[in-house]
């Protein structure tokens, strides 16, 4: 499957301030690829577009297998908060999103996998907010998404259960190969995780850089990715602020490749 | 980017109004002051009837007596029965149709400034209006009876349920878009349990005046039931009989009340002490 993202504009209302102008870009079959921006570059406001919430008002977003229009794919979507109905439990949580009979077994061994049993039957407001976040994960992993998309999943989580969280993804990521695209602000989570980042200016939101990550799989080493992190730093120096010249700068951004 | 930050914040604040119910120990609390309460009532109610007319103000014992003859021997229970099947109808009339409309005018903009002034016209019309209407264009009989009543009390549920279908909360419903839940689900699920609360003060508020005016419509164009009981006794200013009648029916209302609705809302609001199901 293929996600082709072609957003001329998108504002909240008529006339409006765009939030997105000029985005344009190719998801692959199986790639991971990382948003990172500013406040304000209208990351989330994207991952809404292409997860089919928001229609953008001047562009579109299509879903093609094989060159061919396909329906939406299954999505996994997990919000910038957890969003869990406060009604449910845990495991309710989860299995309300799928349909079959046996879904609460699902939920458990997903729950179990988060490091989450013995929590099966408590409220989300039972939990603390690193636990809700890790159902919410659970939740969006239990539908074996071919899309999975993420608002900052991993934010004010602590280092550990970050890393669990990555890994876990990861290993989602090797077995079914969905299409991950996922919003960060933190520089070295994009590197440890994405087959390519996509750098974002603000006001309005658009793409600036492009950049493939070839680092080898798994990345175990931080050193590596902070030494990638300083290289394009140094390459890049106005990477993160987001400002518009790198574009004029680089027009070559897509073959810069093996940065490595 | 940042507002939407705020929203997802608020997010965890922006629960239903309702109180988490008591610990069993308060609740054993409040039991006690709510027997003590009734306990005073009686005796201010003994006291006066010693210092007034016998016909005027019965003893509550001389009213219990008469309560126990109605039971017994007169047709307390049929009249009970016609007018508690009568509250049930419309009770049932009023809130289908003031939640249908509600939750359209709540979450329909168009809806909601079309129908608005008719609602505050309908929350206006003196119930008397509504009744001898219904009397006049239906008929003297029983759907007459129950469409006045659930007219009465439907724009009431209208305002409540339409406040809550206002109040829904918009991220759950992504949560419900994004990973296509059926609108079954999303309706059981994700809208309901935000509803419960609106739907459960709408029920309340709505048992205590459909009793009211289901009262009335008995007396002016019924032949059975409490209201229609009651305009006899009118008539024979047989005061103890009425105390009679409203004793008996204040204790099925207290019935529905604490073995009806304070344990479905108690059901419904589990989530919010933390019990697990």
């Amino acid at each position: 499957m293929q996600i082709e993202v072609n957003i001329a504009q998108h504002a909240y209302s008529a006339g409006g301030v765009p939030v997105l102008r000029d985005v344009s870009f190719l998801l692959n079959d199986g790639e991971i690829v990382s948003l990172v921006g500013p406040s304000g570059a209208g990351k989330s406001t994207l991952l809404n577009i292409i997860g089919g919430l928001i229609t953008p008002s001047q562009g579109s977003v299509r879903y093609t297998v094989d060159g061919r229009d396909s329906p939406m794919p299954k999505i996994g979507y997990v919000f910038q908060s957890p969003r869990l109905m406060p009604w449910l439990t845990a495991a309710r949580n989860i299995s309300l999103v799928l349909e079959d009979d046996d879904s609460s077994v699902v939920a458990n061994g997903l729950l179990e996998r988060a490091g989450l049993s013995g929590s099966e039957h408590k409220f989300p407001g039972q939990l603390s907010g690193g636990m809700q976040r890790r159902v919410a994960l659970a939740r969006a992993f239990a539908v074996n998404p071919e899309l999975l998309l993420m608002d900052e999943p991993f934010v004010s989580l602590d280092l550990p259960t970050a890393r669990q969280l990555r890994r876990q993804m990861l290993e989602l990521w090797t077995s079914e190969r969905p299409i991950v695209l996922f919003v960060t602000h933190d520089f070295s989570e994009a590197l440890s995780v994405a087959d390519r980042v996509i750098f974002f200016s603000a006001h309005p939101g658009t793409p600036v850089l492009d950049i493939p990550v070839t680092l080898p799989r798994p990345r175990n080493s931080e050193d590596d990715i902070q030494q990638l992190r300083n290289q394009l730093l140094q390459r890049y120096p106005d990477i993160l602020s987001g400002t518009e010249h790198l574009l004029a700068d680089n027009p070559h951004m897509n073959s810069i490749g093996g940065i490595r | 980017m940042s507002t939407e930050r705020q929203s997802d914040r608020l997010q965890g604040q922006s629960t239903t109004p309702v109180p988490a119910q008591g610990a069993p120990t308060r609740r054993s609390q409040r039991f006690w002051l709510r027997s003590f309460s009734i306990l005073a009532f009686l005796l201010v109610w003994q006291v006066g009837s010693l210092f007034s007319d016998a016909d005027t103000l019965p003893a509550p014992l001389v009213v219990l007596q008469n309560l126990w003859h109605h039971l017994t021997e007169g047709e307390l229970l049929e009249s009970l029965a016609a007018t508690l099947r009568r509250v049930v109808l419309a009770f049932l009339l009023a809130m289908a149709t003031g939640t249908l409309v509600g939750f359209w005018m709540g979450r329909s903009r168009s809806a909601d400034s079309s129908l608005d002034s008719i609602l505050i016209l309908a929350l206006n019309i003196p119930a008397l209006v509504t009744i001898i209407l219904c009397y006049l264009w239906i008929g003297l009989n029983e759907v007459a009876a129950v469409v006045a009543v659930a007219i009465n009390k439907m724009p009431t549920v209208v305002v409540t349920v339409r406040e809550g279908a206002r109040a829904l909360d918009r991220e759950l419903f992504d949560v419900a878009r994004a990973y296509r839940l059926s609108r079954w689900r999303t309706m059981r699920f994700v809208y309901l349990p935000q509803m419960m609360p609106y739907l459960m003060a709408a029920a309340r508020s709505g048992l205590s005046l459909i009793w009211k005016i289901v009262l009335v419509v008995e007396l002016l164009g019924r032949s059975d039931g409490v209201g229609f009981q009651l305009g006899v006794f009118f008539q024979f200013f047989d005061i103890t009989s009425i105390l009679a009648y409203t004793i008996s029916f204040a204790s099925i209302i207290m019935a529905i009340e604490f073995l009806l609705v304070q344990p479905l809302e108690r059901k419904a609001n589990h989530w919010r002490d933390g019990d697990a199901d």
